[in-house]
């Protein structure tokens, strides 16, 4: 896999997570809330870099977006989706890890990864769940 | 009793480590060259240099080791519990590192005397001031790891410090959650985990 396939695919997983966000962050409230809302801007800050990564390479940025779970039910079901989202990202970034060459793009993809994982922290803590309950953040 | 006044300076002479200059955040430093889309791998890396960043990354290990069970007589409640996991987890990165080290030929780096880590830690007379030096120490090691998975060499190896590093990530966020409690942007400052913000 290519740099730019790498990036491409890591860029649909990151617009997934804008879109689910998106569509989370008005069914939630208070703490939950400022979360989501927190988190979708770090989501987009990720897509702007993707999106100028590829542009670096001078190829064309295609709008597809990865499949996400479908949101429904309460508060705690709407966190328990983006829980697993992030899991899922975190596994797209730790395969990255794997497939990337350029040194800038491995370091861009260690700390959006770490990021993803701060995040599925804070939200495994809104649910009163174990925030950190492995030595080796996998995404598992 | 008063300790050594505690930075990050004295930390990294203290481990022997030094950090380079901040790297690029985000993904745009790829270059704009034909070649950035098939990637080019730094030429500098080598076996040598990834056991010397791993050996590097035992040292932070060992020092976090030596921290939190330094700090646990002082907590007490849901902190102790998260600090108590959070050493076992330090103890679980030093030891899958020293067998990296030791696969690769070479002598894993070994924890100072614990009188000597005391000596260089802060002062520490209660659980805010542990709260602050944990979360620093911690910070440290998240900046360590982020300029040294991109240096590896061996895919293997970015993969494995990769989930350590997040692992340290997500003990920061818990730390700095304890002290400034439901506050999203404080516990998950950055966009691109750099180690570099706190709070």
């Amino acid at each position: 896999m290519t740099d730019r396939q790498t990036i491409e695919r890591l860029l649909r997983v990151e617009r997934g997570s804008v879109r689910l966000y998106e569509v989370i962050l008005p069914e939630l409230r208070g703490e939950a809330r400022a979360a989501a809302r927190h988190f979708l801007g770090q989501e987009r800050r990720h897509v702007d870099a993707l999106v100028l990564a590829l542009r670096g390479m001078k190829v064309p940025v295609s709008d597809a977006v990865a499949p996400i779970p479908e949101p429904a039910g309460g508060a705690r079901e709407l966190i328990q989706v983006a829980i697993e989202h992030e899991q899922t990202c975190i596994r797209a970034y730790l395969s990255a890890q794997s497939s990337l060459k350029a040194p800038a793009l491995l370091g861009g993809a260690a700390g959006a990864m770490a990021t993803e994982a701060q995040q599925l922290a804070y939200l495994r803590g809104l649910l009163g769940d174990q925030p950190v309950p492995v030595a080796f953040v996998a995404g598992r | 009793m008063s300790g050594p006044p505690w930075n990050r300076r004295d930390f990294l002479r203290f481990t022997g480590l030094a950090l380079g200059a901040a790297g690029s955040v985000g993904f745009a430093a790829c270059g704009e060259d034909d070649r950035a889309e098939v990637g080019v791998p730094d030429p500098r890396a080598t076996p040598q240099r990834d056991r010397a960043i791993l050996n590097g990354a035992l040292t932070l290990e060992n020092t976090a080791v030596a921290a939190y069970a330094t700090g646990l007589p002082l907590l007490r409640g849901e902190v102790r519990r998260a600090a108590e996991r959070f050493l076992g987890q330090e103890r679980e990165h030093a030891v899958a590192l020293a067998r990296l080290v030791r696969e690769m030929g070479g002598e894993p780096n070994r924890p100072k005397p614990p009188a000597e880590y005391r000596a260089a830690f802060p002062r520490l007379p209660d659980e805010a001031a542990f709260l602050r030096f944990a979360s620093d120490l911690e910070n440290v090691a998240i900046a360590a790891y982020a300029e040294g998975i991109p240096k590896l060499k061996d895919a293997r190896l970015r993969k494995l410090t990769s989930t350590i590093f997040c692992d340290e990530a997500q003990h920061a966020t818990v730390l700095l959650g304890a002290s400034h409690h439901g506050d999203p942007r404080i516990a998950v400052p950055e966009p691109f985990v750099t180690g570099k913000v706190r709070a």
